[in-house]
């Protein structure tokens, strides 16, 4: 569903998401990121540095509560610092339509 | 910004996420939203349309029943094989392909006379077409409407909707029902209601369908079948206490056979009142500050208003009929009343029957309902030809007719196109259909006479629409 990967040199987080994100993988998803961005940010000596990346190339759904985590994901970090890559063109129109694609960084 | 903006930001910020998230359904996926929800509606409708009657204490708790089976079953059944996702007609003869996109976010407003009905009804076609909604119940059905909507939402969830995708304004007020609809997220305004109501919704700078009054004259010719016309207009005018706006509001006949008519009402439970009575009811009938009906009657059973006016009517009466002679400023029974009171007239001819049901039909009802009474094809015809009405009921119950689906093949609808006589865009009774934008794929294809056609000679001053016969269109 999601594998995570850490860079200490640029301080970036990458997670790489898989397959339709509905609303019961969810819940499961939020509480595995929020210990990797704990886990992330014990290990750097400049923890508000952190860099969140969420990799969507391998995404074909998303729910209303994944979009969420993004908002929030987002807001753990220092503006800027969050950012979508790799969406396909349906996941950006999703971002586009909820009117969070600038907010989130989609690209 | 204000607390109302807030709030309505809110609000709209949910809907814009489920929004975006419905666009990504399948029409299957779509489907199965609409089936639960259609289910759990038709499940519920007894007790809602209790409920509806309870709190509102308005209209017959059965006919209630019966409007839910519209909103859920009938309109389930006119919308279930409907295609409202992705392609939609391919043509590949003309090379047009259309697609259907969801619109986003719809603002539904909800009207006391029928509140779980239209919760259910919009909700439906709004779900179908993969919008989000959010709700205004009127705020005397509030109870019966927040609980119709959490029945839909519960199984719309459960059939992996989005979240959010239905939601209700809890808090009632003017303010924030402005500033819901002139929140720039919202795709259309769905309104069923009153007259102000309405035209708020018009002037929101939203798009907007919205049905207020009508005025719904009827003609009964001297071809009917009277006996079968004054049950058929009795059944439908006490439905619920007459709260559907496409409930007949005016009996037109000619002088030959008003005594037959009168007689067969009399016998089947309407009251004639007299010209004192006609009076006395005008005064609790109709609210002199505005010129309108009283809300105070609107549902209300027959033998209510009547104790209000201070008649006394015999104990079987089942409407009150108050003959006019006139039309408009004067005579404030002639204009709708959501109550089993009707008006009469009787004419001296064909020609001014026809013409005082002209004059009632532009008496606040342009676009809406008219209805007919005939067996000649003929009167039929130059009857329809002269109505403004999205819809002319030919020998049915105007109330049920003009709500399709269970006397015609009308599509089933609690909201009803007036068309642009009612700042309608359609005079079509609403549907998903008419909640989807329509993208259109054109294919390449060759006009033959465009191509065989010089077009150097549109630059020649002296050529002219004959040349343009003989050149242009020859060969066909």
């Amino acid at each position: 569903m999601v594998e995570f990967i850490f860079n200490k040199p640029d301080n970036s987080l990458v997670c790489a998401f898989k397959g339709r994100i509905g609303t019961d993988v969810n819940e499961a998803v939020s509480a595995r990121l929020t210990e990797k961005i704990g886990d992330c940010r014990n290990s750097m000596t400049e923890p508000l540095e952190l860099k969140v990346c969420f990799d969507l190339k391998n995404v074909t759904f998303i729910a209303s509560s994944f979009i969420r985590i993004c908002i929030a994901t987002s807001r753990q970090v220092t503006a800027g610092n969050f950012n979508i890559i790799n969406a396909i063109p349906v996941i950006k129109k999703t971002f586009k339509i909820a009117g969070l694609d600038e907010i989130l960084n989609v690209r | 910004m204000d607390s109302f903006d807030i709030i309505a930001g809110e609000m709209l910020e949910k809907a814009q996420i489920a929004a975006a998230v419905f666009q990504q359904l399948n029409q299957k996926e779509t489907d199965k939203i609409v089936e639960n929800v259609y289910r759990a509606g038709f499940n519920a409708r007894v007790r809602l349309a209790k409920m509806a009657v309870e709190e509102t204490g308005i209209g017959v708790w059965q006919h209630k029943v019966i409007k839910n089976v519209v909103a859920s079953q009938m309109v389930y059944d006119s919308i279930r094989n409907m295609k409202t996702v992705g392609v939609i007609s391919e043509n590949h003869q003309t090379g047009i392909t259309e697609i259907a996109q969801p619109l986003g976010p719809i603002f539904a407003i909800i009207p006391v006379t029928n509140p779980t009905a239209t919760v259910l009804y919009k909700a439906l076609i709004c779900l179908k077409s993969r919008n989000p909604v959010i709700f205004s119940v009127h705020r005397n059905a509030v109870k019966c409407g927040k609980e119709a909507v959490r029945i839909c939402y519960e199984a719309a969830m459960k059939a992996g909707a989005p979240d959010d995708c239905l939601q209700i304004v809890t808090e009632h007020s003017r303010e924030l029902t402005h500033a819901i609809m002139t929140h720039p997220g919202i795709a259309l305004i769905l309104a069923t209601g009153g007259t102000g109501l309405v035209k708020a919704a018009y002037s929101s700078g939203n798009p907007a369908i919205g049905v207020g009054p009508g005025n719904v004259p009827v003609f009964i010719d001297k071809s009917a079948d009277i006996p079968f016309a004054v049950e058929s207009i009795i059944s439908s005018k006490t439905f619920d206490n007459s709260t559907i706006c496409a409930s007949e509001q005016s009996i037109v006949v000619e002088k030959r056979i008003a005594a037959k008519v009168i007689s067969e009402f009399e016998r089947q439970g309407g009251y004639f009142l007299d010209a004192e009575q006609v009076k006395k009811l005008e005064k609790v009938a109709i609210d002199p500050a505005t010129g309108h009906m009283n809300a105070g009657i609107v549902g209300k059973p027959v033998a209510f208003i009547a104790d209000l006016a201070g008649i006394t009517l015999p104990e079987d009466t089942r409407l009150m009929i108050a003959p006019l002679d006139g039309i408009g400023e004067g005579y404030p029974l002639s204009g709708e009343i959501l109550a089993p009171v009707l008006s009469f007239y009787s004419c001296d001819s064909y020609q001014d029957a026809i013409k005082t049901c002209i004059d009632l039909n532009y008496l606040g009802g342009i676009g809406h309902t008219a209805s007919i009474y005939a067996n000649d094809e003929n009167r039929i015809a130059e009857f329809a030809r002269i109505m403004n009405a999205g819809r002319i009921v030919v020998n049915t119950p105007s109330a049920q007719g003009a709500c399709g689906g269970t006397l015609n093949t009308l599509t089933p609808a609690l909201t009803l196109g007036c068309g642009t006589g009612g700042k309608n865009i359609t005079t079509e009774n609403i549907s998903a259909n008419h909640l989807i934008n329509i993208q259109r794929v054109a294919r390449r294809r060759p006009n033959f006479n465009w191509n065989n056609f010089d077009d150097s000679r549109y630059l020649e001053k002296g050529f002219t629409d004959k040349d343009l016969n003989s050149e242009y269109y020859k060969n066909q």
